[in-house]
């Protein structure tokens, strides 16, 4: 099975979804999410994949956790394991520190607990600091796995703000070299440890409480994290969108009732399908209606410009001077002075001397010798007068011609918008304008009264022209603020409206592959689920046909089809407690012991809880069966395990964990226990010396009974359970019957009735064995001076007897 | 029996067990109760000698009803009765059943202890 990851990638690379799309979904998926929508820049996700891809990790198995400070464990107290496939009961009773271990190795795998994790009372979240670990110090859990091919490695948390609640602290903790392993994904794909807590859970009625926990060991719990913040993610560009869409539409609505023509261009603009910002920008920046209209006519009223009165003055005095000169040049004629010069000129070019006669008259000789002078003097008198006469009269039509432009009518008065057309005004108006055509005297006559007149209206009315031009400012700038703001995030809001839509596309993408994911994944665990279920029920009336997931995220369920002898019934209404704690161990074994997970251990914390005896013994053949290639560690209170794993001669290692003063938490391994016992009578034999021989006597003689005790019970469950009797009848009379000899006879000929052959049965074998046997009679009540060997020889002994019982 | 060893010297070495275990390691539990199970049979066989003489003759459980009998306080015979019970479960093999705790021991012990103080009126 891929990671997560590779699934999303997978399917991303077979559908068409845009890279906005792709991106989202892929940052979701890697936690990302919020640093892509901030625009930094993120590493590609794909390229993660080859770290965190489980399948590449080396098949890890556990061997040891150590634990100091947390928990229900003060000192450093290390829980060693055989690393590789087997069986391994740990036993203590309720509050000895068994779980402590077992949220330790969540923990440094994991970071966090189920224990607290997701609950509300901070009780249980600030619980998890043991009480006699000074503050000081700092809390340290610690796993330490063995990797095929690679070697150990221990993954450390260690932190020490005592005060913090658990995931704030954990969250800040180091996290050892968990990240080189590439456990990170397999710890939340396939977690190899079922802790008390979550097989609570799993019992518990609510339908999203079964659920979750199922649905965390799918693994796709990165892809509801990814879900979540991708619903969490569109809420921002969306509402940025729908905002600028609410205002845009509001803005339209306002438009309508606003007297101004870029209104009604910015309103149209607005209505559009997808409102043309463009159109309202040139509005805002004066174009669009800025050439005609009521505004522009009002802005050229108030920018009208009329003469100046030093400028009519003038043209007026210019006027005047240009008629006076012309009226006393008026006696001159200018044609007949040029044509006399001409005339002269000619005269002159034909060289007339003293001798000529005159050619026009016929007068004889009438030119002088300084007639060619005087004649030269004339014609340039002559020339000057012509010249300026002429000069004049161009003076005059030229200030006649300035007179009469003043009085050109700008066009802004010549067509006044509404409102603008006042009478009097108008007349000034006219009046002036007839100065345009007026003669020389009425314009010298009448110009400046005029034109004063004119001046007047027009200032007026240029002046009512920017009064009603500000009012429509007045009347518009809110609404240009608004439209410029508008403009101004319309990219934003457009950007926001696409992020969006891609947000809810990554979503949908999402959510179509968690669901095709879910039936993928589940399919196995449902058909194995059954199987062990199948095993557990034993003797239960109820079978579970058919396992399904529902829903979805907080409101997923899980329906469990259920029948009773036959009929249908609602699985969760017949199920006992002890058959719900099947359930989940049927639910939670497939999937941890997946054959992708590189955790080739599996630990579960108190599996037995409200089970009876027959779920028990189908539980040990379970576990046994599991244990064949994987490592299997089983924390349990319930001595049933380990007594129908005994009973069963089921291949299993039994370490005991015990809780001394101060929460300082001792472990031992519990061999088996015939063993056991012996080694406890050795270890008193040698003892002897401090114990003192009496003391060391009884205790070697307790020991070797209970070891005698042991070998015997053993035989006879063997022998009765083998012959089908029923586990608790065997039980009750083991527990009934009284005295040494009478087990010993049960064990060795089956019978109570044989108590008396033992000593003579024993002492066919050896007489030594009979006064070992006398001597762990008599011994655990006190008393050893009859027995004259050496508490070495009372063990050996001790050994014969149990190999001549089990013989 | 072991009328030659008195309840309180097999006391002394129970309690000094329970406080030092030494190399006894986890089997030091069980040898406790041991020792205070041997403690309390020979207290009470003392006691039956100051109260019921010739009691001491019968068998154990015969020597517990006669507690139950001459005792005035039947709450505390009943005690030294359940007592014997825990721990004789302590000290024989029961399958599975896991070694005593401390506190458990300490509790047998202090009964143990009353009886053997406990002189005739």
């Amino acid at each position: 099975m891929s990671t997560i990851l590779d699934a999303v990638i997978t399917a991303l690379e077979a559908g068409s979804l845009g890279d906005d799309v792709q991106t989202y979904a892929l940052a979701a998926c890697t936690g990302e999410l919020s640093d892509v929508l901030e625009g930094s820049t993120v590493s590609d996700p794909r390229r993660r994949v080859g770290i965190t891809d489980i399948a590449g990790a080396a098949p890890a198995w556990l061997s040891a956790i150590r634990v100091e400070g947390f928990r229900g464990i003060a000192s450093g107290d290390t829980l060693n394991l055989d690393p590789g496939p087997g069986l391994t009961l740990v036993v203590g009773r309720n509050g000895c520190g068994k779980s402590s271990y077992v949220e330790a190795l969540e923990v440094a795998l994991s970071g966090s607990s189920v224990r607290w994790s997701g609950r509300k009372h901070s009780d249980w979240k600030k619980g998890w600091a043991n009480l006699h670990h000074p503050a000081s110090k700092p809390v340290r859990v610690s796993a330490t796995l063995t990797r095929d091919g690679v070697g150990p490695v221990t993954v450390t948390r260690t932190w020490t703000s005592i005060a913090a609640e658990a995931d704030s602290a954990v969250a800040s903790l180091s996290s050892g070299t968990l990240a080189e392993t590439g456990w990170e994904d397999a710890v939340q794909a396939t977690p190899p440890i079922l802790s008390y807590s979550e097989l609570g859970k799993i019992a518990d009625a609510r339908p999203i409480d079964l659920y979750t926990p199922l649905y965390r060991i799918l693994g796709l719990e990165r892809l509801t994290e990814a879900l979540e913040a991708l619903l969490a993610a569109k809420k921002a560009p969306e509402k940025l969108a729908k905002d600028w869409k609410t205002e845009a539409k509001a803005l339209a609505a306002e438009l309508t009732d606003v007297d101004d023509p870029r209104a009604e261009v910015c309103r149209e603009a607005l209505a559009k399908r997808a409102p043309d910002t463009d159109a309202i920008e040139t509005v805002l920046l004066g174009g669009a209606t800025g050439d005609e209209g009521p505004l522009a006519a009002l802005r050229a009223l108030a920018g009208v410009r009329v003469p100046t009165p030093e400028r009519v003055v003038e043209v007026t005095r210019d006027l005047a001077a240009a008629l006076q000169t012309c009226a006393a040049l008026s006696a001159t004629d200018t044609k007949r002075l040029h044509q006399t010069a001409e005339l002269l000129e000619q005269a002159l070019a034909m060289g007339l001397g003293p001798e000529d006669d005159c050619p026009l008259c016929g007068t004889e000789t009438p030119f002088s010798a300084d007639w060619d002078a005087r004649a030269t003097e004339t014609v340039t008198s002559l020339r000057t007068r012509s010249a300026e006469a002429s000069a004049a009269e161009r003076a005059l039509q030229e200030a006649r011609r300035q007179a009469q432009r003043l009085a050109t009518i700008p066009p802004a008065l010549r067509a006044p918008p509404e409102g603008m057309e006042l009478p009097d005004i108008a007349e000034a108006v006219a009046l002036w304008s007839q100065m345009a055509e007026a003669g020389d005297a009425t314009l010298v006559a009448e110009l400046r009264d005029t034109h004063a007149l004119y001046a007047e209206a027009v200032e007026r009315l240029s002046a009512a022209a920017t009064t009603a031009l500000a009012e429509a400012q007045d009347r518009w700038r809110p609404f240009h603020h608004r439209l410029s703001a508008l403009v101004e995030q319309a990219d934003a809001a457009a950007a926001a409206a696409a992020q969006a839509k891609s947000l809810v596309a990554a979503r949908k993408f999402l959510a179509d592959l968690t669901k095709t994911l879910r039936e993928q994944r589940f399919a196995p665990i449902r058909d194995r689920a059954q199987q062990v279920w199948a095993r557990l029920r034993q003797s239960s009336s109820v079978s579970i046909d058919d396992i399904r997931l529902g829903g979805s995220g907080k409101r997923g369920t899980l329906d469990l089809v259920a029948s009773v002898d036959g009929t249908d019934a609602p699985a969760l209404g017949v199920l006992s407690q002890g058959e719900l704690n099947a359930l989940g161990l049927a639910l939670f074994l497939p999937r941890a012991t997946s054959p992708e997970s590189p955790f080739r251990f599996v630990v579960i914390d108190d599996p037995v809880q409200a089970m009876d005896s027959h779920k028990v013994d189908g539980l040990a053949l379970l576990l046994a069966e599991l244990a064949q290639d994987r490592q299997v560690v089983v924390f349990t209170h319930d001595p049933r395990l380990p007594a129908a794993v005994s009973r069963m001669q089921l291949d299993a290692k039994v370490i005991e964990v015990r809780r001394g003063e101060r929460s300082h938490v001792g472990v031992h391994v519990r061999q088996e226990p015939v063993r056991r016992y012996l080694a406890d009578a050795h270890k008193a034999a040698r003892a002897s010396t401090e114990l003192g021989d009496r003391v060391a006597g009884v205790l070697v003689a307790g020991h070797c009974r209970s070891a005698l005790e042991a070998a015997s019970t053993r035989v006879l469950r063997g022998r009765r359970l083998a012959s089908g009797e029923p586990h608790a009848e065997v039980e009750a009379l083991i527990r009934d019957t009284r005295g040494l000899q009478s087990l010993v006879a049960l064990a060795k000929y089956d019978g109570t009735h044989q108590a008396n052959k033992i000593f003579g049965a024993l002492n066919n074998q050896s007489p030594r064995l009979a006064d070992a046997f006398r001597a762990m009679k008599e011994g655990a009540h006190g008393s050893t001076q009859g027995y004259s060997h050496s508490l070495l020889d009372l063990i050996r002994d001790t050994e014969r007897i149990c190999h001549w019982v089990q013989a | 029996m072991s009328q030659d060893r008195s309840a309180e010297a097999w006391l002394a070495d129970a309690r000094a067990l329970l406080e030092a275990p030494g190399a006894l390691g986890a089997s030091a539990p069980r040898s406790v109760a041991l020792l205070s199970r041997i403690a309390l049979e020979e207290a009470l066989r003392s006691w039956l000698d100051r109260n019921a003489p010739g009691a001491r003759a019968a068998n154990f459980s015969v020597q517990l009803l006669c507690l139950q009998h001459y005792a005035d306080d039947k709450a505390f015979a009943r005690r030294v009765a359940w007592t014997w019970e825990a721990l004789s479960r302590a000290t024989h093999h029961h399958g599975y059943e896991l070694p005593p705790l401390t506190v458990d021991l300490q509790r047998w012990l202090q009964v143990v202890e009353a009886l053997a103080v406990q002189r005739p009126e």
